[in-house]
């Protein structure tokens, strides 16, 4: 689909999640997204953002209900409600929102080559230098992630087997610190060197710059744009059903 | 004939840092290059050739602070009175570390990224960006970060060659490169007609005949001489551009003691895209002898290298490390424990704010006693030159970095190293000094490397690698 089309699904989809809307609807957002994530991308990417998001699923989760103690009560300790039927219900709302939000990006990311999606923020009207910085910065993040991934096996060359029992608990944060702070030297040294290669390639210029890529116009784009809109609106007229 | 490159009464000098005062780095120096010679810079690690580069593209002292005094011309138009991005049809400047360079998440984006800013239309663009990455065989989807280090080198080229610019600055762009790429690329600076300024610490037979001038860089200023004279040959051993007559070395009982590390039927392949496959039936490594590796760019040198080390897994495969008696089936944690493995770019391995928490990392884990931790410093700084305990070594020149990381491992007295492309930027001569420190009847050296000459004389075996197979 083309990604000028992607984008705007992705923000209503996110706003449909922040909406008070009843939990078989949030599931059955949730339920759709996930099916078009399996059947476009394939079960493996299905999982993968979810085990990102886990620690803070699990999180929400156990937190929420203590929390909101209102209606049926389904687990007391003492005279302490931890579980009632507003918690599961709030636990359960949250931990919708979270994922659906998370999935709705994912898709757009996942299935987007980011020059595409610099393309539609163009099209929608980001100015050409925010645009520039997006782009910078989203092919930047991998790139800092190469590099910490390098220093991480630097590091374990260098400490393997030195008689240092395995580290455990505090001891694994401890270890890092050194490796945080020579990415971050590294990525302090070269902030400079990225400047310079950027306007070795032209960076700072005031001509319009042109671009390579161009999404599809035409049929394509129709296409697109109403498979889009069909999306949208099945997905806002749903609200309605559900009273 | 007009001069495309002048430089008039160039001097300069970096900032003073603490604990590392600069001394001026160019004096009064003076070049020109007339529109379409080819001229070699040939420059001992730490002479400048970086920042000569670096000032001509007239990045320093913009970005980098300092004073510069003199006068820079390309394409008649002051240097230092207009901005990089004006100038990206003058000058275009090759890194000597290309991964400093790249910045897309795709070839043909990072191709194509100049040409954009040109404003070029985009049939124009894609017509620019495919003949430039085929003609060096260059893939146009991959994520550059996936490419071997030659290819991130044939990658940097390949942009220059989109553009086109007038002037090219390559520092030492020859580096890294198989033989093969390198006789191509200057075959094609030759007939592109461009102006072109190549450093280099190493005199390669192939530049012979191929640049119109060769200049030495030492002392903070430009000497022309004349190739192909007996005196010239003098001075490039003289100044370790080559490496001297055959010298007799301390050449240990190079296999005698039987292998200290022995791969078998090692299979190996990236995940995801490419049709890359790494397949070695045997490998063996001698206790006190020095095996070379060589190959093509991305024939799977690195790989291999990071399979030993225990840093990547083999699909299939055993390696087995021998201590004393048999050879044992080492997993990987235990191969990083005996295998060190020297990178390619020393900023990767060191890490810490001063030389001295650099080198006593390793061994205060080790729980040393601080004085004997104290003495062995003090014999590593002597030996492996360093510039001192307190020095800062982000700040280091770049021959003082990789000679810090070879003491780091050095101390950590591993029994298997591995100095991938080790010679790169430091000269035949000074790589050779930094491995005969390492030279031990009871340890197994591994040399990856572009230079033949260089393996040929060092090592006690050599193996090829070709499109991941041993050739
Ligand atoms: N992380 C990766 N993902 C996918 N492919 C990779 C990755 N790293 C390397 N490759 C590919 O594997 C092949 C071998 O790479 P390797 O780095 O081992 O080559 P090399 O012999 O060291 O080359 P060079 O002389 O250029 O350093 C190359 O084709 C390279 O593009
Ligand atoms: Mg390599």
């Amino acid at each position: 689909m083309d990604p000028r089309c992607k984008l705007p699904l992705a923000v209503l989809f996110t706003v449909l999640f922040f909406l008070p809307l009843p939990l078989v609807l949030l599931g059955a957002y949730l339920g759709a997204l996930s099916l078009a994530i399996w059947l476009g991308l394939g079960f493996r990417e299905l999982v993968r953002p979810l085990r990102t998001i886990a620690p803070l699923l699990l999180l929400v989760l156990l937190l929420t209900p203590p929390f909101q103690r209102g209606g049926q009560a389904y687990l007391r300790i003492g005279g302490l409600t931890l579980l009632s039927a507003d918690g599961v219900r709030e636990a359960a709302r949250l931990a919708l929102r979270l994922t659906g939000v998370t999935f709705a990006f994912f898709v757009l990311l996942r299935s987007t080559a980011p020059a595409d999606l610099i393309l539609a923020l163009r099209a929608f009207g980001l100015p050409f230098g925010a645009g520039l910085v997006v782009s910078v910065a989203l092919q930047y993040v991998p790139g800092l992630k190469g590099l910490f991934d390098q220093v991480q096996d630097a590091h374990r060359l260098r400490r393997a087997g030195n008689g240092a029992p395995p580290a455990r608990g505090l001891q694994v944060v401890r270890s890092l610190l050194p490796q945080l702070t020579s990415v971050l030297i590294l990525s302090i040294r070269r902030i400079p060197i990225l400047a310079m290669a950027l306007e070795m390639r032209g960076v700072g210029r005031t001509n319009r710059r042109s671009s390579m890529r161009r999404l599809p116009q035409g049929r394509r784009l129709v296409l697109s744009s109403l498979a889009a809109a069909a999306v949208g609106l099945g997905a806002v007229v749903a609200i309605f059903l559900f009273p | 004939m007009k001069s495309a490159l002048e430089v008039r009464g160039l001097s300069f000098r970096f900032p003073d840092y603490p604990n590392l005062p600069a001394a001026p780095l160019f004096r009064e120096l003076d070049l020109e290059l007339p529109a379409g010679q080819i001229a070699l810079v040939l420059g001992a690690p730490d002479s400048g050739k970086s920042t000569l580069c670096r000032i001509l593209a007239g990045l320093v002292p913009r970005f980098s602070g300092g004073t510069l005094e003199g006068s820079i011309r390309i394409a008649a138009r002051s240097i230092l009175e207009s901005r990089p991005y004006e100038r990206i049809r003058d000058v275009g400047l090759v890194f000597q570390n290309p991964a400093e360079q790249l910045f897309t998440a795709r070839c043909d984006a990072e191709a194509a990224f100049a040409l954009e800013s040109l404003g070029w239309p985009a049939q124009r663009i894609r017509r620019s960006v495919e003949a430039a990455l085929s003609s060096l065989a260059l893939p146009a989807d991959r994520d550059p970060q996936t490419l071997s280090g030659g290819e991130k080198k044939k990658l940097a080229v390949a942009c220059l060659l989109a553009v086109r610019p007038a002037v090219w600055l390559l520092d030492e762009t020859f580096e890294e490169l198989d033989s093969g790429t390198r006789l191509c690329l200057l075959e094609r600076l030759r007939a592109s007609g461009r102006t072109v300024l190549i450093t280099s610490a190493k005199w390669y037979e192939l530049f012979g005949g191929r640049v119109d001038r060769v200049f030495l860089l030492s002392g903070g200023r430009l000497r022309e001489v004349r190739p192909g004279t007996a005196s010239f040959h003098a001075l490039l051993r003289k100044e370790g551009f080559q490496l001297g007559a055959r010298k007799p070395r301390s050449r240990a009982t190079g296999g005698a003691g039987g292998a200290i590390l022995e791969a078998e039927d090692l299979r190996f392949a990236y995940p995801g895209e490419g049709a890359f496959r790494l397949e070695i039936p045997h490998l063996r490594i001698p206790r006190g002898g020095t095996l070379a590796v060589v190959g093509d760019n991305g024939s799977g040198k690195s790989t291999l290298a990071r399979i030993l080390c225990g840093l990547l897994a083999p699909a299939v495969g055993t390696v087995r490390f021998r201590p004393d008696g048999d050879l044992q089936v080492m997993d990987r944690t235990s191969l990083s424990r005996r295998v060190a493995y020297i990178f390619q770019d020393p900023d990767l391995q060191i890490f810490l704010p001063t030389v001295e928490e650099e080198l006593a990392y390793g061994l205060r884990l080790q729980g040393l006693e601080e004085e004997r931790i104290a003495a062995r410093l003090r014999g590593a700084v002597e030996s492996f030159r360093l510039p001192g305990l307190s020095a800062p070594p982000a700040l280091l020149s770049y021959g003082a970095r990789k000679r810090l990381q070879a003491a780091v491992y050095h101390l950590l007295d591993r029994p298997v190293v591995i100095f991938d492309e080790g010679d790169s930027g430091l000269g035949a001569p000074e790589f050779v000094r930094l491995l005969d420190l390492f030279r031990d009847q009871a340890r197994g050296l591994v040399v990856i490397t572009h230079d033949l000459e260089l393996a040929s004389r060092v090592a006690d075996a050599t193996v090829r690698l070709q499109k991941g197979r041993v050739a």
